[in-house]
């Protein structure tokens, strides 16, 4: 992100009020590969595909906050690999783990990684160490701490039905894995704080937490996400839950998340009611079926439809629902901000 | 390896005299990356980085043939992490692959990985992929598949106390382990093939296999090294082993394979009396005392001894008893080379 898209997100975050809201999008490896032309396996593997992918959307959408902009990641396995789970690359499919665990009593035997030195990470912090010079050479820095969030890792060491039902069957051990886990996206939100002075926020990536009722999500994730945020001193503190967001949406200012990236299956107004005056908000396209699969007049439709829901000047950051798919080509994405600015200004 | 370096490489294994002699060594991670100014964790997560410091090698030595050439690997994490090795990577400092096995009874449910997805293989070939063209560019191609031997690789997963514990205590077990890592290290070595048309030849990498007495050797190591030798249809067969290599040298024929880089306490004359004199060795001057740690006249000193060891040069490639060590300077590899080269 340039130092000027950096400052228009710091001002959305403020509550300034824009003449035309800004259009920001959650850009990775999926799309980015895709809208580059290389496959998946090429911009994980090569830190030369990477940078150019990486170079070619943001010289393309030069108007669009691209976020976590220029963001080393290695899929679903960055974070699960620390803790040693295997790491599987079909040449075809999106990365994932398999689980670590067999069994709860396995919990009390793990251990914290280290996140400078363990699993993919260290290549993660290479990877943007290597491209510093060339991204900001036109004008980018690195602006984020990225993670995937404790719930989310947690359900890839323990299985994701494991982990649901071991919240009600199992709660102790659940808790001692969220701790850890906890505990170590505190050390790495640091660590890449730390290496890159550049950082001045934070993006945790959290769905699983949308497949918790009220009273578990107040007792399995509230406090473990409040932690994480509260051990890093950004001014930007986004949120990305594109499952069920409603409950979260009414934790996010305890969580003290400013920047909340949510479904398309939940109305704008209904997510800016339950947020409140203080978090700002970006949505929600739906990803796949309109950016990915719809037509420019589908993107239309539902971008005018958002920015009517509510006001449009202020607190408000025009996206998808969720992360940008492949599909999405540069005319849906113009017609994306182009729709955003218009009706903004009529 | 340029292909007058591969030919030349053959004529070697004709039993050709070439003059002047031929000089090979082996360079990965422990030496290429602070040789080309990098730290090791550089030089696996860039591959622009990985490339120029292979490229910098080959212009500085334009007359050595390196083994196995852009050699593309995560130390020692390459293949347990297909396994599920949790990997570590310090910035300098040799990344390492933890166990896997809590106990041998968790043999029974290990399944063989998929070398084309799983764990850190898939990056090794994209890699090779992404960087043909450069390698290309330079004259050089991808000439070997490699992988870690099966003792190697399952001494890894087990725990190397416990692997070869387990050789005394629990025979089948180990043996069931080793035999899905054989398995396991075929599929690799022939989808490297696949991947790469270039290649026809393969370097195994077993030093844990020098750790066993013969009849262990026969049962443990000898038939697995068997079926990766027949696996492989290429005219190189490569085996490094710079642990004890007596019972190695004296099975060489029987295992397979054609080349032998050995330990530098074993002299080039012993070795050949014992893998006879079809095999090509590789070897053998003490890489860390002399070429790490020695000066340019020590290198030079101890060279000449090693070549005037052995009378008949024939299917020789002068070498260092292992691969290239850490902090082997461009003098000590010139000083090397004068006299080899004569």
């Amino acid at each position: 992100m340039t130092d000027a898209q950096w400052e228009t997100l710091l001002r959305l975050v403020q509550g300034e009020r824009f003449e035309k809201p800004p259009v920001g999008l959650l850009v990775d490896g999926p799309w980015i590969s895709w809208f580059h032309g290389v496959p998946l396996l090429d911009y994980y593997g090569s830190d030369r595909v990477w940078i150019e992918a990486n170079l070619s959307v943001v010289e393309a959408f030069p108007d669009v906050l691209l976020l976590a902009g220029f963001w080393g990641e290695f899929g679903m396995s960055t974070n699960p690999s620390a803790f040693g789970c295997r790491c599987l690359w079909p040449e075809d499919g999106f990365p994932t783990v398999e689980k670590l665990f067999s069994d709860y009593g396995a919990i009390e035997r793990l251990k914290k990684p280290n996140c400078r030195t363990d699993g993919l990470h260290p290549f993660v912090l290479k990877r943007l160490q290597h491209a510093q010079r060339a991204m900001e050479q036109i004008g980018h820095r690195v602006r984020f701490a990225t993670t995937h969030g404790p719930i989310t890792i947690a359900s890839y060491l323990l299985g994701h039905t494991e982990l649901l039902i071991g919240m009600k069957t199992e709660p102790a051990a659940i808790h001692r894995l969220l701790r850890l886990v906890t505990d170590f996206v505190i050390d790495w939100v640091r660590c890449q704080k730390a290496e890159f002075s550049s950082v001045e926020g934070v993006l945790v990536l959290e769905d699983l937490m949308g497949f918790l009722g009220e009273g578990d999500f107040a007792e399995f994730a509230q406090p473990y996400v409040a932690a994480i945020l509260a051990a890093i001193d950004v001014p930007v503190r986004m949120l990305h839950n594109d499952a069920f967001g409603l409950i979260t949406a009414r934790h996010l200012a305890e969580m003290d998340v400013n920047l909340f990236n949510f479904s398309f299956e939940h109305p704008v107004e209904q997510i800016c009611e339950l947020a409140g005056p203080d978090v700002a908000l970006m949505g929600n396209v739906p990803p796949r079926d309109v950016l990915g699969l719809g037509t420019c007049d589908a993107v239309k439709e539902s971008v005018a439809g958002i920015v009517s829901a509510v006001d449009p000047h202020r607190g408000l950051l025009v996206s998808a629902g969720g992360f940008v798919p492949p599909g999405t080509t540069t005319d849906k994405i113009e017609t994306l901000c182009r729709t955003a600015w218009d009706a903004a200004l009529s | 390896m340029t292909d007058p370096q591969w030919d030349a490489l053959l004529r070697v294994f004709d039993g050709e005299l070439l003059d002047p002699a031929p000089i090979g060594f082996i360079i990965d991670s422990p030496w290429l990356p602070n040789w080309a100014g990098m730290s090791i964790l550089d030089y696996y997560s860039s591959e622009r980085l990985w490339l120029d410091a292979n490229l910098k090698a080959i212009e500085q030595f334009p007359d050595v043939c390196f083994l196995p050439g852009f050699w593309s690997e995560f130390g020692m994490c390459t293949e347990p992490a297909s396994f599920g090795a949790k990997c570590t990577f310090p910035e300098n400092e040799f990344p390492f692959a933890a166990p896997i096995l809590k106990d041998f009874d968790a043999v029974a449910g290990m399944t063989k990985p998929n070398c084309r997805v799983d764990g850190l293989a898939p990056f090794v070939v994209k890699r090779l992929q992404c960087c043909r063209k450069d390698i290309e560019a330079a004259g050089h191609r991808i000439r070997f598949a490699v992988s870690r031997g099966p003792l190697n690789i399952a001494s890894f997963l087990a725990g190397h106390t416990e692997m070869l514990m387990a050789v005394k205590t629990e025979p089948e077990a180990a043996l069931k382990l080793i035999d899905l890592v054989t398995d396991f290290v075929i599929d690799w070595l022939g989808y490297q093939k696949e991947c790469f048309d270039s290649i026809d030849g393969i370097l195994v990498l077993d030093d844990l296999i020098g750790f066993l007495g013969e009849p262990d050797f026969r049962q443990f190591a000898l038939p697995f090294f068997q079926r990766i030798a027949e696996a492989m249809d290429v005219r190189v067969k490569a085996l490094h082993n710079d642990a004890r290599g007596l019972v190695t040298a004296k099975c060489l024929p029987e295992m397979g394979f054609n080349l032998f880089n050995f330990a530098f306490e074993h002299s080039l004359s012993e070795i050949r009396d014992l893998a006879g004199e079809e095999m090509v060795l590789l070897g053998n001057l003490p890489p860390r005392d002399v070429l790490a740690a020695g000066s340019p006249d020590d290198v030079r000193r101890e060279t000449r001894a090693m070549v005037d060891s052995i009378a008949d040069k024939r299917r020789v490639l002068f070498s260092c008893g292992g691969g290239m060590p850490p902090h082997v300077s461009t003098e000590n590899i010139a000083a090397f080379c004068e006299i080899v080269r004569g």
